[in-house]
């Protein structure tokens, strides 16, 4: 098989394994479809692997979730057997707050186990092997490795390759290491990119300096494509430009969803799937085809000017950088929430007008 | 192809990656190592090229690279040295006849470099790579490749860079053409034309570099065997336990390397439910349930060691209601705790874990159950 090998990893949330290369195929389909590419079907053109993390954090969410309503069981029983009522409802409640079943806390808290906690560690190394046992399967058939990350597998993504690849890697030592003058990476997508706000958490290589990138003789990977979407909120704060080496930037300004962060809405625009298809690929639009694909692509936008929409959001955008670790989480999700409170009035609004 | 060669070293630890011209080999008397030197059957058909006796050279030279690692003997070596060298002229050859200078200036510096570095550098096995070749440079809307370059990795000045003019992009289609081989997925004609050379010599790097991945692998095997075995046998720890242990050992985990679990686990206001035994209480309360929290602890997961400073509470009619003492965590299961209170009526306790040791377990915990309903 002489596919190119796509290794997918997502993003914060819970996923069922396969959802994510279900999305992203999707999302590049539809933009094929868009751009008059008959009988395109992205699986039959490239091999996709996926990470799946979120597995994982699902069961330690859960875990502790148990921990936490075994703690409060107890507390009920012992309720007026040496507890008061109050101190009884107050410790409940604390508890079973760990439950909260709600999609915002679900993201909260794969953000605080991954960026603060050593279970981070622990999806790097299952990470790693997976690069790995990818790295294995390309060499069989002088194959290219491309991987594409959303969101918090962002962070996953680039950390795992800042401790798996180096110059001058000590084979001999028990130390895994890739030695980025025999292996490298095809090309890394970051799309939401997340990095820099979870290096404030974890610490472990800026990614404004570290050796994920495509700088020649200094970078792991030969391509490095950053996209964002400017009215995805999880993008504006600690954002990621590093513009060296082999880097690009796609900033996309469509909306058609509320949910801007979303992976297939990324795929499906014109900018990021015909960058893809021509690196990936090696698919060249003609001017035709693209401007076919961006009128199809606008005719399912929300009818509203970019210019307004940035001044809707522009006070949420442009807050100040900080340094300050919970501050910067406060300010993603408080910014995420208020985003999509105003963006669900927006469309609304150019629904009904 | 189908050969299987497969050779059984004893008295060798770890060869994989012992360079080729090396005579020094790290040995382990206790241990054997097995390598298979074989490509498996579906090898060459991932490998379609037209140049199909140099992919032949590559394999043969590849099966011996993959012996010769094993330094059986220098002259086994130099036997390899000297078929390396053949097969890297051949292939050089075939590269400036796909790549001409006429087309691409100056690309045979390039074949030139390769070549000194596979038959020049024999001790590292970085140097058994291959020419890379990729696009860059993509630019506009709709995107459009601009340049196509060669290198190799291991030397950042080796890189040549080639706009890609229609001169070009005609000259690659054309070997792909004569080549007669189905359209490749993925790549562009310079891509898919450079691709017919690689996977034609591809071979000869192919059984080594598996080695050196696979090798890779397995320390990376190892470090999720410790994690697992972690998860499985260390102490249940809060958010806010993991959180204290991450940041005590935020340089183990903040390294610009892979890591293995904390070697220990700490505690940070740890919340207990306990069975506790109040010898001066009144007759039927002695034994009662109590809440407890361990303000900081510590714990040897490996040994199934640990010790930690509780409190515990419960209201009580002739007791203190708060006792302070500590508590020692044994085989990361089990924890007993002695507890001092100010007016000397002290305690012992356990948790309900422990309750195991003494008898069933549900039986116990039912027994406390009804006692407080």
């Amino acid at each position: 098989m002489s596919k190119p090998i796509v290794l997918v990893i997502h993003g914060m949330g819970s996923h069922e394994p396969g959802d994510l290369k279900k999305q992203i195929s999707e999302g590049l389909n539809e933009a094929a479809q868009n751009f008059g590419l008959n009988d395109f079907d992205i699986n039959e053109k490239v091999e996709f692997f996926q990470f799946n993390y979120s597995t994982y954090l699902d069961e330690i969410r859960q875990r502790d979730a148990n921990h936490a309503s075994s703690i409060a069981e107890h507390l009920k029983l012992l309720q007026g057997h040496g507890l008061g009522e109050n101190i009884v409802t107050k410790l409940t409640k604390f508890f079973a707050d760990f439950d909260e079943d709600d999609m915002l806390y679900t993201h909260w808290m794969d953000v605080v186990y991954y960026g603060l906690m050593f279970w981070g560690e622990k999806i790097r190394v299952d990470f790693a092997k997976k690069i790995n046992d990818v790295m294995i399967e390309a060499n069989k058939g002088h194959r290219d490795v491309h991987i594409i990350a959303h969101s918090l597998g962002t962070a996953v993504a680039h950390d795992t390759l800042a401790k798996l690849f180096r110059k001058d890697a000590d084979i001999i030592s028990e130390v895994p290491g890739l030695d980025i003058a025999k292996f490298k990476i095809k090309s890394l997508w970051t799309v939401a990119n997340v990095s820099r706000l979870l290096n404030l958490l974890n610490d472990i290589a800026d990614p404004n300096k570290s050796i994920v990138n495509a700088i020649d003789g200094d970078g792991c990977s030969k391509y490095l494509v950053n996209v964002r979407n400017i009215f995805d909120p999880f993008t504006w704060v600690k954002q990621y430009n590093r513009d060296e080496g082999k880097y690009q930037l796609l900033e996309v300004d469509t909306v058609r969803h509320w949910n801007t962060h979303d992976i297939k809405e990324y795929m499906a625009t014109p900018q990021v799937s015909s960058y893809i298809f021509a690196y990936i690929l090696g698919i060249e639009l003609s001017d035709s085809q693209w401007n076919a694909g961006i009128t199809k692509h606008a005719e399912t936008s929300i009818n509203k000017p970019v210019e307004e929409l940035k001044v809707a959001f522009e006070d949420l955008q442009n807050k100040p950088d900080t340094v300050d670790k919970i501050e910067a989480l406060e300010q993603m999700f408080t910014s995420a929430k208020e985003f999509k409170q105003r963006m669900e009035e927006i469309i609304e609004e150019t629904d009904n007008g | 192809m189908d050969n299987k060669l497969t050779l059984i070293i004893s008295a060798i630890a770890f060869l994989s990656f012992t360079p080729l011209s090396n005579a020094e080999v790290e040995t382990d008397e206790n241990k054997s190592v097995t390598i298979d030197c074989n490509y498996g059957e579906d090898y060459l058909k991932n490998l379609p090229t037209n140049l199909v006796e140099l992919q032949q050279k590559a394999v043969k030279v590849g099966q011996k690279i993959c012996l010769s690692s094993l330094m059986i003997s220098p002259s086994e070596s130099i036997s390899v040295s000297a078929e390396l060298i053949y097969l890297a002229k051949v292939a050089r050859k075939e590269f400036d006849k796909l790549f001409p200078d006429a087309i691409f200036q100056d690309i045979s510096k390039l074949s030139e470099s390769w070549f000194h570095q596979i038959t020049n550098k024999k001790n590292d096995y970085r140097n058994f790579a291959l020419i890379e070749a990729t696009k860059t440079k993509i630019e506009g809307m709709p995107p459009r490749a601009k340049e196509f370059e060669f290198e190799l990795y291991s030397d950042t000045n080796s890189i040549k860079k080639y706009t890609l003019t229609e001169k070009r992009k005609d000259h690659c289609r054309m070997i792909i053409e004569n080549a007669s081989i189905p359209p490749l997925s993925g790549g562009q004609d310079c891509e898919n034309a450079f691709g017919l050379w690689g996977k034609a010599v591809s071979p000869f790097q192919y059984l080594y570099t598996n080695r050196v991945l696979e090798e890779n692998g397995k320390k990376i095997t190892k470090l999720q065997g410790q994690w697992k075995t972690f998860i499985k046998d260390s102490r249940y720890q809060t958010p806010l336990d993991v959180w204290a242990t991450t940041a005590w050992y935020s340089d183990q985990f903040k390294s610009h390397h892979l890591t293995g679990p904390p070697p220990t686990q700490l505690f940070l206001f740890h919340p207990v439910v306990v069975y506790e035994h109040l010898p001066d209480a009144d007759k039927g309360s002695k034994e009662d349930v109590s809440i407890g929290i361990e303000w900081v602890g510590v714990n040897w997961w490996r040994s199934g060691f640990g010790l930690s400073v509780t409190s515990v509470y419960k209201d009580r009619k002739n007791q203190p209601s708060v006792g302070t003492g500590a508590t020692f965590h044994i085989k990361n299961k089990y924890s007993i705790g002695y507890i001092y209170r100010d007016d000397g009526d002290n305690s012992i306790f356990f948790n309900i874990d422990l309750l195991e040791w003494f008898g069933d377990k549900d039986d116990k915990y039912n027994k406390y159950k009804v006692s407080i309903e």
